[in-house]
């Protein structure tokens, strides 16, 4: 997968180790509307680790894509039968499996 | 009988129906404030349950008691400090194992608990059925199940309280049990802690501080009582991570969902499930790609055409009750006794406080039509559709239906940000939200326009000055996040709940904090901008004029009377009414007024203008014209006495790069107090009497005083200065410090200054606009 091509971040995430190791890894920002995934991890880095767990993005947990609202920015994700908004850039934190 | 008393903390998950049960409990008997330091709404209310008085403090809904937003940190200090007798937790049945999240940390709080399983009648229709008496067990905590939308549906909760308090001595605990390894680490450091001996936490058992060591929780770690552990924990965390290759930041909270995972299968079971729900079929539609925003936009237009609407027909009796309490102080006051005091009550106090009053059904109506949005769920699909677009300008979606409400009033639309989570993007938002031109700076556009520029630019002036504010307003927020604001900020999580039908109760109660606030506001701090404003527009009081006013007016009254012919011609009419007549025959001389009412006879053809009649009244106009001409030049002497006519003319060394005169300066003065006095003092001074932004005759001023150049920057001043004090006090109240609205007033003062000057120098510089523009 190219991760050059991501939009949200120009790339960046591409240099990030994890993904080196692992370049056949998608994150949850790739996932398309309608499709459903399960985390695998939370990257290190990531400023949302500690409120994802608290609502429920831990390792294990099943998601589905809902939506995404006009003009990008936000995806609609259902977890634990709770629709939740959160941002591209930082879904692109969420490594699926 | 002494009632025993308790005080209850009401917690759970945003969305979870909290708020309805605190309302069925307390009903009006609510106290709102903020938590000092943070603007976090904090709620309390009391009611009486058999022979016991509670106090039910309602807790900011968060999803975890750990310290990642302002919420969280009130709750935890709120459940830590002492005398907490009872949790009630509420957890959203229809979604059991996120709800009861939060419920696994109150849990080692050893506080007795009582969990209220609300909208069991969603979660029965989705086909859940709950084991109850294992998950008391579990939980060690009563389990009682409740629909909070209905009145009778709290019924049970009340029974199980009653039951619960009697029996507090020997509530239950739980064991919770996170897997052995875990479980060894927490008992190690509470280990530790327990040698501590802290007095202070001494009602909360070791192990939940040890939880929250391990688990690196803000909160704790700041704690300095903890401080000399720090070691401990390192070396247990750094164990767990070897073994488990788990970072310690989330581990916790892994183990809490294996654990709550495990405990739902045991005790829930899930019957069917439907599909789709009647909510996500709405959303199909409401947050769709194309269809989301032109929706989203035509239900901001239903929500300000309800408001002003209906405010509309209230304002006018409000305004005519104010007018009339006025005109009944003053015939009861007699003038001689106290003037100075009769003329403040009467002109200063009842017309300033009546003068904000005025505006509350604007509030009530605006702010019942955002508790629909906000409580049916619909608020969070818009910010949702916003965002994309606001967050281009370092704002984000819940910005957006403040910064238009800001068109209307900027105060009730910075109360409105307490949607906005993001206290850094709340204080973006209520910075940049005087810069949308508000209502009350209409008077001053529809004052000058007209006066300067030809009726087929006025409309675009108009919009020029609307689209520089909101330029302006979108650039200021931008500039904010990049400097003073700056900072990756917290990540965006926001829940989009199921719509719910709202009810009227909340509704209603919503509409009346609001309005409370408001009116606390008059009573106060409008009250007392009123009285100042009115004494610097009215004292020193002159005593010695230029000329002998009354005098001269009594030379032209005298001119002005009516031989006794007319009278008689007056007296032989028939359509005239008795007082009509009466008062002239007093008086005889055409008042002002009695003029008026003849041409409206006229025009209904009643009454017939004979020539000598015309000549009787054009006679009459014009002495009463030459009176008033006096009287306002009187008005302006007197008003260059005052301490406003003074500053302006101290104001008028500084304000002259940017092209106004000491009359301009002390408008601009009257204009802190609300935008629009900026007309009527601009009107006192140019000795038009009170005027309205229609007057022609002040127009006619300014279009010999100014050009439409200096006209053009009293707008612009207008529109960026200083906002009216109301908004300066709202702003204080809602970002919680002084010294951010202070700054502010600085801030918008300077930005005034400098893009004026800049306007003034340039369009002088280019001869632009130096004389009536297409005229």
């Amino acid at each position: 997968m190219n991760k050059a091509k991501c939009s949200c971040c120009a790339g960046e995430k591409a240099t990030h180790p994890e993904y080196k190791l692992h370049p056949e890894w998608g994150t949850l920002a790739e996932l398309p509307v309608g499709a459903a995934g399960t985390i695998l991890k939370i990257l290190p880095g990531s400023r949302g680790r500690k409120k994802f767990a608290d609502i429920g993005l831990v390792p294990g947990t099943e998601l589905v894509v809902e939506s995404i609202a006009p003009f990008g920015g936000l995806l609609r994700v259902k977890v634990l039968e709770t629709s939740m908004a959160l941002h591209r850039d930082d879904a692109a934190d969420i490594l699926l499996a | 009988m002494m009632k025993k008393k308790f005080k209850i903390a009401l917690t759970g998950n945003p969305n979870c129906g909290k708020t309805s049960i605190f309302n069925a409990l307390t009903g009006a008997r609510q106290h709102v404030g903020n938590y000092p330091g943070v603007t976090v709404e904090s709620k309390s209310g009391s009611f009486t349950l058999n022979d016991m008085e509670i106090e039910l403090i309602d807790l900011p809904g968060v999803y975890s008691l750990s310290s990642s937003s302002p919420e969280e940190e009130v709750a935890f200090d709120e459940l830590t400090t002492k005398g907490i007798d009872l949790i009630i937790n509420v957890i959203d049945s229809t979604i059991p194992q996120r709800s009861l999240y939060l419920t696994t940390q109150l849990a080692e709080l050893h506080i007795p608990m009582l969990l209220a399983f609300n909208m069991s009648d969603d979660a029965k229709k989705k086909g859940f059925d709950f084991n109850i008496s294992k998950l008391e067990k579990y939980f060690g905590s009563p389990i009682v199940q409740t629909v909070g939308s209905r009145t009778h549906g709290v019924r049970p909760l009340l029974r199980r309280l009653a039951r619960t308090l009697t029996e507090l001595e020997n509530h239950g605990v739980p064991m919770l049990s996170y897997g052995q390894d875990i479980d060894d680490a927490i008992n190690a450091v509470a280990e530790k802690i327990g040698e501590l001996h802290l007095e202070k936490y001494e009602h909360i058992p070791a192990r939940f501080f040890a939880i929250k060591l391990l688990e690196q929780d803000n909160c704790v770690l700041q704690l300095p009582e903890f401080a000399s552990l720090n070691d401990v924990v390192e070396k247990e965390i750094k164990h767990l991570w070897s073994k488990h290759a788990i970072n310690a930041d989330t581990f916790m909270a892994d183990r809490r969902y294996a654990m709550l995972a495990g405990a739902c299968r045991e005790t829930i079971t899930f019957t069917q499930e439907k599909r789709r729900e009647i909510s996500d079929k709405i959303d199909i539609v409401l947050t769709n790609k194309y269809l989301g925003l032109p929706l989203f936009l035509a239900i901001m237009y239903f929500t300000f055409f309800f408001t002003f609407t209906l405010a509309d027909p209230l304002m006018g009796y409000i305004e005519e009750f104010f007018a009339f309490l006025s005109g009944t102080v003053k015939n009861l006051w007699e003038p001689d006794k106290l003037p100075v005091l009769r003329s403040l009550v009467t002109d200063g106090v009842i017309g300033g406080v009546g003068g904000v009053i005025v505006f509350l059904p604007n509030i009530l109506f605006l702010f019942f039509a955002i508790a629909i949005l906000e409580d049916s769920g619909y608020m969070s699909r818009a910010a949702f559709i916003m965002d994309g677009i606001m967050r281009k300008f370092g704002l984000q979606g819940r910005s957006f239906v403040p910064l238009v409400l800001g068109f209307g009033c900027t105060v009730p639309a910075i109360m409105a940000t307490r949607t906005i989570e993001s206290e850094r993007d709340r204080n973006v938002t209520i910075l940049v939200l005087p810069l949308m031109s508000c209502g009350a700076r209409l008077p001053v556009y529809a004052l000058i326009i007209p006066a300067f520029f030809a009726q087929k630019y006025q409309a675009t002036i108009m919009w020029v000055i609307y689209i520089t504010g909101v330029l302006f307003a979108l650039a200021g927020a931008r500039l904010l996040k990049s400097t003073l604001f700056k900072g990756d900020g917290e990540v965006y999580l926001m829940e989009l709940p199921p719509y719910r039908l709202p009810t009227l109760k909340s509704l209603m109660l919503h509409m009346w904090d609001r309005g409370r606030m408001y009116l606390q506001k008059a009573a106060t701090v409008i009250l007392a901008t009123s009285v100042v404003l009115y004494i610097c527009n009215t004292y020193p009081q002159k005593k010695e004029f230029s000329k002998d006013y009354e005098k001269e007016i009594a030379k032209i009254e005298h001119a002005s009377l009516l031989p006794a012919s007319n009278l008689l011609l007056l007296e032989s009419s028939p359509v005239l009414s008795k007082e009509f007549k009466d008062e002239v025959k007093k008086a005889k001389r055409l008042s002002p007024e009695n003029l008026e009412e003849l041409s409206t006879l006229i025009e209904e053809k009643k009454f017939i203008l004979t020539p000598e009649w015309k000549n009787i009244m054009e006679k009459s106009m014009l002495s009463n014209k030459k009176i008033a001409k006096l009287e306002n030049e009187k008005m302006a002497e007197k008003m260059e006495y005052t301490i406003s006519g003074r500053l302006g003319k101290t104001l008028a060394k500084i304000f002259q790069p940017l092209g106004f005169d000491w009359k301009v300066c002390t408008a601009t003065i009257g204009a802190l107090a609300a935008k629009e006095v900026f007309v009527s003092q601009l009107g006192i001074l140019y000795a038009e009497g009170e005027t309205d932004e229609e007057s022609l005759s002040l127009r006619e001023h300014l279009q010999a005083n100014y050009t439409p150049l200096q006209g053009f920057c009293m707008m612009l001043f207008t529109l960026l200065s200083i906002p009216c004090l109301a908004t300066l006090v709202i702003m204080k109240k809602e970002t919680n410090s002084w010294k951010l609205s202070a700054y502010a007033a600085v801030g918008y003062f300077l930005l005034a200054y400098v893009c004026t000057l800049i306007v003034f120098q340039a369009g002088t510089l280019l001869k632009f606009g130096t004389k009536m523009i297409g005229g």
